[in-house]
Parts: C-alpha cells; sequence; structure tokens
C-alpha cells in the first residue's frame, strides 16, 4: 500500500472520530517532525486561505467549522494553536490535525498555542486523555515532541501576520522571532513565551497580563509593529470572544475563536476568517455541533462543571 | 412546581433517570467536592473537610477526577470568601451579643466547626444546620464518630447527656447546647406551609430577639421562587434584627445561562427559582421585595464573584493563589464568575454596617 492511501485511511478514521493505533501514531508523529522541522519559525502562506483559531479539543465542533470552510486540501488553512486540552477529543482532533498536514503539507499551516505544551497539557487535560484512550502516555509523548517542531506564527502574502497570543516587547521586527531556537518545551518568559501568551488590550505600551504569562499590549504597539514590518492586519486567538471574532485597534488586529459553545459551558459563538486572494476578510460563525450522544463520552472529566 | 415531599426511597426511576431529589443532593457532592479539590491544592486551608466529606464513587469516572480544573478550585475559593466575609462581619459586629446561625441546606458544610476553632470562637447561642434526612444521617454519624468534630459542640451547663449531643430521628438529627442538625425537607406540603413548617420544627430552637444569619448556598434555584421568598420573609418577621445571605446562579437569560440550563437539564436538576433573576441587582432586591410583607428587609445588596475577585479579596491573597495553577484563561473565569452572585439582606439598627 503506498504512503498517501495509508494516510488516506487514517484521515477517513479519524474523520470518523476513531482513534489510529499507537504504532501508527509513532509513525505519523515521525514524519510531521521531518515537515515541521523544515518549515521557519514564520512560515510563509499564500491567500486564498482560512484561518482558524482555538479548537480544544471540540472534535464535532471542527467538524462543523470544515462543514462551512470546505474540507482540506480543496480549502487552504491555517490553525493558530490550542488543538488540544479542554474538549473531549484532543487525541482525535490533533492527530487528523496531523494527518492532514503530512498528507497536504503545503494546505495546511499549523502553528503553537500556549497549550501545546507539556506542562499545560498536563492540567487541561490532554494528558489524562492519552492515558485514558491509549493505556500509557507514549501518545501524549509523540504528540509533545510533535509540539516542539510547530512554528511559531505565518504571514500571509507577507502582510498578515498570524500568531496564536500576540506581540512581545522583544520582537519588533519579524526578523526577531526568525532567530528563536523554537525546538523546545514553551518557556515561562522571553519572546517565545509572549508569543503564544499575550494579549491586546486597551492600554497604551505594554502591561502585566493577568495569565501571569506574556503580557498585554497596546494600541500604539500594534500600529507600530504593523508599520515596521509591512503588516496591515495580526490575525490571533488565545481570547474566548462570545461572538466568534473581534477586529480592535482599527482593524489591525483581529482575535479569531473557533471553538463553539468553550468547554461544553460558555455559550459562544465561534468564526474562521477567510482572505480571499485579494486578502479581502470575510469572517464566517458557526454554532457547535448539535450535542448527541457521540458527541459527549459517558467518562466525561472536567465537563459541565458548575458551582452547585 | 415541585410535587409535594415525595417519597425518597430510591435513586433512580424506572427510566433510568436520576431522580430530581437525588439529583438535587448530588449537588453537595459538587460543591463538596470541588472544597476538597480547592483545599488540597492550597486555595483554601480547611482540617474539617475531610471529616465531613467522603468522595463518593462515580462509576466511570477516573479516579483523577478528585483534582478539580483551576477554574473551579479558584470560584470555590472566591465564594467561600465572600461569604466567610459576611459571616464574620455579622459574628463580630458587637460581640457582647450572642448570635444566631442558620444554614439551610448546609450538606456537608464545615463552616461551624471552623468558625467554632479560631482562637476566639465567635459568641455564637445556636447554629442550626438544616438539610434532607438523606444528608444529615451521615453528617450525624460522622460527628458522632469524630472526637475533633464533636469536641467542638461545647457541653451545656445544664445539659444531662453523657455526651455534649444527642442524636435522634432514627440518627438523622443531633442536637447540642449550640449545634443543632436538623433533618427537614424545606418544600410546604398541602396542609403545611413553609412558615407553618418553619415555626414547628425551627423557631423552638431559636431566640427571636437575638441577630440572627441565615444562609441559602445554592438552594433557592432548586425551589419554586414562591417558596424561596417565603422562607425570606419567615426570617424577617421572626427576627427584628436579620441578615440574609444567598449564594446562587444569576442572570441565566443569555447564552451561558441557557447552556447552564441544559446541561443541569441532562443531571436532571431544574433551576425554577433562578428565573426571576436576570441581573445581580434583582438578586439584591429580592430582600426588598414588597410582597414579603412584614418580613421584608431593609437593606440590601450583591456582588458577582468577579467582583469579589476584583473587589472583596486581597490582592496579596490573589497573588498567593495564582501560583497554585497556571490559569490560562481569564476571559471564560469572568464569564463564569459574572454568573454566580453573592446578594445580602440586613434588618436592624445593629446590622447596617453589613455587607461586601
Amino acid at each position: 500500500m503506498s504512503l498517501s492511501s495509508d494516510l488516506d485511511k487514517q484521515i477517513a478514521q479519524l474523520k470518523r472520530c476513531e482513534i489510529i493505533p499507537e504504532s501508527a501514531v509513532k509513525e505519523l508523529c515521525q514524519k510531521a517532525k521531518e515537515i515541521l522541522m523544515e518549515e521557519g519559525n514564520v512560515q510563509y502562506v499564500d491567500s486564498p486561505v482560512t484561518i482558524c483559531g482555538d479548537i480544544h479539543g471540540q472534535f464535532f465542533d471542527m467538524m462543523e467549522l470544515f462543514k462551512i470552510g470546505g474540507f482540506c486540501p480543496e480549502t487552504n488553512y491555517i490553525f493558530m494553536g490550542d488543538f488540544v486540552d479542554r474538549g473531549f477529543h484532543s487525541v482525535e482532533t490533533f492527530l487528523l490535525l496531523l494527518v492532514l498536514k503530512v498528507r497536504y503539507p503545503d494546505r495546511i499551516t499549523l502553528i503553537r498555542g500556549n497549550h501545546e505544551s507539556r506542562q499545560i497539557t498536563q492540567v487541561y487535560g490532554f494528558y489524562d486523555e492519552c492515558q485514558r484512550k491509549y493505556g500509557s502516555s507514549n501518545v501524549w509523548r509523540y504528540c509533545c515532541d510533535v509540539f516542539d517542531y510547530l512554528s511559531l506564527g505565518c504571514v500571509v502574502d507577507g502582510r498578515v501576520f498570524c500568531v496564536h497570543g500576540g506581540l512581545s516587547p522583544q520582537v519588533t521586527r519579524l526578523d526577531h522571532i526568525r532567530v528563536i531556537d523554537r525546538r523546545q518545551e514553551v518557556p515561562h518568559e522571553g519572546p517565545m513565551c509572549d508569543l503564544l501568551w499575550s494579549d491586546p488590550d486597551d492600554i497604551n505600551g505594554w502591561g502585566m497580563s493577568p495569565r501571569g504569562a506574556g503580557f498585554l499590549f497596546g494600541d500604539d504597539v500594534v500600529r507600530q509593529f504593523n508599520h515596521e514590518n509591512d503588516i496591515e492586519l495580526i490575525a490571533r486567538a488565545h481570547q474566548l470572544v462570545m461572538e466568534g471574532y473581534k477586529l480592535m485597534f482599527d482593524r489591525k488586529i483581529v482575535t479569531v475563536w473557533s471553538a463553539p459553545n468553550y468547554c461544553y459551558r460558555c455559550g459562544n459563538t465561534a468564526s474562521v476568517l477567510e482572505l480571499d486572494e485579494n486578502l479581502r476578510q470575510e469572517y464566517k460563525v458557526f454554532d457547535a455541533a448539535p450535542q448527541d450522544a457521540r458527541s459527549i463520552p459517558q467518562k466525561r472529566p472536567m465537563m459541565h462543571e458548575y458551582f452547585l | 412546581m415541585l410535587p409535594p415531599r415525595p417519597p425518597s426511597n430510591g435513586s433512580t426511576s424506572k427510566h433510568g433517570m436520576i431522580h430530581p431529589d437525588d439529583a438535587i443532593r448530588q449537588t453537595d457532592d459538587d460543591a463538596s467536592s470541588s472544597r476538597a479539590s480547592a483545599i488540597s491544592l492550597g486555595y483554601l486551608s480547611d482540617p474539617f473537610s475531610p471529616l465531613l466529606y467522603k468522595p463518593s464513587l462515580q462509576p466511570g469516572q477516573p479516579s483523577s477526577s478528585s483534582r478539580k480544573p483551576p477554574l473551579i478550585n479558584i470560584g470555590t475559593h472566591h465564594r467561600t470568601i465572600g461569604i466567610d466575609t459576611l459571616v464574620n462581619q455579622f459574628l463580630q459586629n458587637d460581640r457582647s451579643v450572642k448570635k444566631q446561625v442558620v444554614s439551610l441546606g448546609a450538606g456537608s458544610d464545615t463552616r461551624f466547626w471552623r468558625l467554632m476553632s479560631q482562637p476566639v470562637p465567635p459568641n455564637i447561642s445556636k447554629y442550626v444546620e438544616i438539610d434532607f434526612p438523606h444528608l444529615t444521617s451521615p453528617k450525624a454519624h460522622r460527628i458522632s464518630r469524630s472526637k475533633k468534630l464533636h469536641s467542638v459542640l461545647p457541653p451545656s451547663s445544664t445539659s444531662s447527656f453523657s455526651t455534649p449531643y444527642k442524636i435522634s430521628q432514627g440518627g438523622t438529627r443531633l442536637d447540642s447546647a449550640h449545634y443543632t442538625l436538623l433533618p427537614l425537607d424545606l418544600r410546604p406540603s398541602p396542609s403545611q406551609s413553609i412558615h407553618q413548617l418553619l415555626d414547628e420544627h425551627l423557631l423552638p430552637l431559636l431566640e427571636p430577639t437575638l441577630p440572627t444569619l441565615f444562609l441559602a448556598e445554592c438552594l433557592f434555584p432548586y425551589m419554586p421562587p414562591g417558596d424561596s421568598q417565603s422562607i425570606i420573609s419567615w426570617f424577617g418577621e421572626r427576627f427584628d434584627r436579620c441578615v440574609g445571605v444567598v449564594y446562587e446562579m444569576s442572570g441565566l437569560d443569555d447564552s451561558f445561562g441557557r447552556v447552564m440550563k441544559r446541561n443541569l437539564a441532562s443531571r436532571n436538576l431544574s433551576i425554577p427559582g433562578s428565573d426571576p433573576f436576570s441581573t445581580p441587582q434583582s438578586q439584591a432586591q429580592r430582600f426588598l421585595d414588597p410582597s414579603l410583607g412584614k418580613g421584608v428587609f431593609e437593606k440590601s445588596g450583591v456582588k458577582t464573584l468577579w467582583q469579589v475577585r476584583e473587589e472583596v479579596i486581597d490582592p496579596q491573597e490573589l497573588q498567593r493563589i495564582s501560583k497554585i495553577e497556571i490559569l490560562d484563561e481569564i476571559e471564560e473565569l469572568k464569564l463564569v464568575l459574572e454568573h454566580y452572585v453573592i446578594a445580602w439582606g440586613i434588618k436592624g439598627d445593629d446590622m447596617q454596617s453589613i455587607g461586601l
């Protein structure tokens, strides 16, 4: 059997939300690393492309995303990180994206979010899910190794900068990202940490982040960065927005959020940003998949929790 | 409307659904397991929680479920600090006057033991905890079995008990000089209104002239709104100096609230008592509602748990707990905490300074 038909089989299986064997995951992760290794810290992407924010293991909601955005490879995708944690199906979600990456490397770009981290996934569910579904932490380890190879950002047609969190006081030029040694666990501070953790806010300059990592950055910082790097829009994810997307600072930065009814609790809508070949923006909003028996497994850790 | 006091035997109906009463009782497990998680991680300190609460083993739940997500631990911390603040204000207010506390739907709550083990315990004449017999029974048992718990109960000078407490009503009730665990279903029956129910069972334990605080943590949402207002008016009518403290979800007519109702419905929980309270202000207003008649309160206030975080909790304490776990998401925390409120009502001259 040829490689691509193997991959097509895995795609079909994962699209049904069925996991693939541990040995297949190991092989897939190895191939993914070889592809990602070749990519830059800031990857170049051509329009037209559809940009997606956080997914957080909400597999059936990601299927809704593909329904409104088209499947890969017909649609060219950028996923801005936070594929895992929180939702019920981080394993299936990440592995489907990864197998698409290996099958169609030029039609999907995966960049790293703050949850693509050994430390965070041990608190927010991905580690437990791997243990539960495979009986060991091997799959978690293979995936974390891949996380270390993910790009830190990408630029569409040289004009739209995509990053999971935001800017860093140590990154005034895109070139400053290119010199980072990204093959490591997400550090607690420094430019790599900031790119994955920071948030825009209505302040001047830089501020302390309430998240305890990264920074808050204001209108002036964005204006300066975009001017200096000839960027017209920063597309980022990382923050829940109830309406699915939120433009800020005179449309110079946008938050795209792609996890509808986040954590099966928040009641928000989600969106993707479609950029056509002229970089015209169209936001497509979508809601959560209908809740049925298969979307909520019987074993449901950390979900539907309230203060009762 | 809830049916009038259905029999409480058996936990599942023939349809395999959890009986609504049992679904409500299981909410105590939510609160207590959240508390246990927050304590074990160091958000809160409470040596009594492990003595009063044993996690119920749920089939299919991984063992790691004893550790709650950071958001739940943080919310549990904020809820506790907010309510503790009001209760302490009440108890510290003119310490020469004896106080009474009634905790409605107390479940496995440890507040009485935490208060009485302070270096200078408050001047409490009576502390009453009320809940379904189903929940008071294990609690009475645990108190009697634990020296650490029953040694906190001070012996009465006039008591003829050989122990500082007496257990009755088939092991569901525990009385001591200053503490009573009262098994009581607070729903009215065709023959007995809520006022009559409380007059018969609760009033004999209390002294109407003493300042009295009642606490309803996540209780009223499960009742028809009229019933909770009857409880509030009863306290307002019977006690000249009174403080009511209500903690519950609020503002559920948005998409977050609709999802919450749907999720709770999947556990066979309905919360009809939250429907009239679409804003935090409406929770404060429930103490001043003219329909309370003679039981109306004089002053009231409310804060969401997010406001408690921003305005009540010491920034140093927030700094301390921020180091316990990585909180990945502020927007979600704000969204969730804004849907819970602590509301209070006060009446009586020397109660006026109480509030968050």
